[in-house]
């Protein structure tokens, strides 16, 4: 199946009568990458789901309004960034949990999760990246898993090319601690 | 740290994603996706549906509240101004203090005053007629056989 440039797609939604269409193909080319990203941050399945689906209404309701100097998909790992961390500010108030507590949240939901399957070091190394600060994480994250360019990703989290690498330099540094410990 | 890097490098080499989803999640979702973005505007339109239903009922209501607010408003202006003319405290309060001023003796002197100035005027009038009469000449015991 031929697969449309991020700008085709655009163009294709701004005509009024392959909006849908265009839309579709969208969810289609990012659905895989955004849930993936999405669901190393929050872990569970379920919750995943939930903000993926939040993440594309955003992107229908505002993509009228996109503006061509940003890339669409930095532009949607942005919102679904964004989305994320608005879960997890909304769970740790609904549950009054302090950062530390919500670190063991996540490591119990790992460890209860049905749709996990890695094996004894990849679960290590899982739970080592969940100690990490939220932020360094995501970081840890995009660069690691997904392989993202430090300038794409200073676009999706507003920061610094710079303040990215010293932050992944850190998470690694924090990981392979988290391995010499034990 | 290079060896670690290393070592990190080759544990993503060994094994794909340890995470997973649901049979046809993928395929389903973009389907979800549409319906609930179906749903979302459907609310919309129905919540804009109902408000223009109700636009028209809401701004007669509206009209009738205004019109009401104002004609409370003006009736009690209009009250409030009367009974400020009837009860204003500082003429009240002025006549209050004139009366209290006034005593049994104070009337007494008034009145002896009105008596002594009443004479007085009386004596000056007297003075008149007689000058009147001598400057003309008249014989006063004539006039008064005369007028008789």
């Amino acid at each position: 199946m031929y697969e449309y440039s991020d700008k085709e797609l655009l163009d294709l939604f701004s005509d009024n009568e392959k909006r849908n269409y265009a839309f579709n193909l969208i969810v289609r080319k990012y659905q895989e990458k955004l849930y993936w990203h999405i669901r190393k941050i929050v872990i569970r399945h379920d919750d995943a789901d939930d903000i993926l689906q939040n993440t594309f209404v955003k992107v229908w309701k505002g993509l009228d309004r996109f503006r061509h100097d940003s890339k669409l998909y930095t532009w949607l790992y942005r919102i679904a960034t964004n989305e994320s961390l608005t879960f997890l500010k909304q769970q740790k108030t609904k549950f009054l949990l302090p950062l530390v507590d919500y670190e063991n949240y996540l490591n119990e939901t790992l460890e209860s999760d049905e749709y996990f399957n890695g094996d004894e070091i990849q679960r290590k190394l899982q739970k080592a990246i969940l100690c990490l600060p939220e932020k360094q994480r995501i970081v840890f994250n995009l660069k690691y898993f997904e392989e993202m360019k430090y300038d794409d990703m200073s676009e999706v989290l507003n920061t610094s090319v710079g303040a990215l690498k010293a932050s992944y330099h850190h998470a690694v540094k924090k990981i392979e601690n988290y391995f010499n410990e034990d | 740290m290079k060896d670690f890097n290393l070592n990190l490098d080759e544990l993503k080499g060994k094994s794909k994603n340890p995470y997973f989803v649901p049979d046809n999640y993928f395929n389903e979702l973009p389907t979800r996706i549409q319906n609930k973005i179906m749903s979302e505007s459907k609310k919309q339109i129905w919540g804009i549906h109902i408000f223009q239903k109700v636009a028209s009922q809401l701004a007669l209501g509206f009209m009738i509240v205004l019109f009401a607010t104002t004609a409370i408003i003006s009736v009690d202006f209009i009250l409030s101004n009367r009974t400020q003319k009837i009860n204003d405290g500082f003429f009240s309060r002025e006549t209050e203090i004139d009366a209290s001023e006034f005593s049994e003796e104070h009337f007494i002197n008034m009145l002896l005053n009105d008596k002594r100035e009443s004479l007085k005027t009386k004596e000056i009038e007297t003075k008149h007629y007689i000058n009147y009469l001598v400057n003309e000449n008249i014989d006063y015991c004539l006039l008064m056989n005369e007028m008789h």
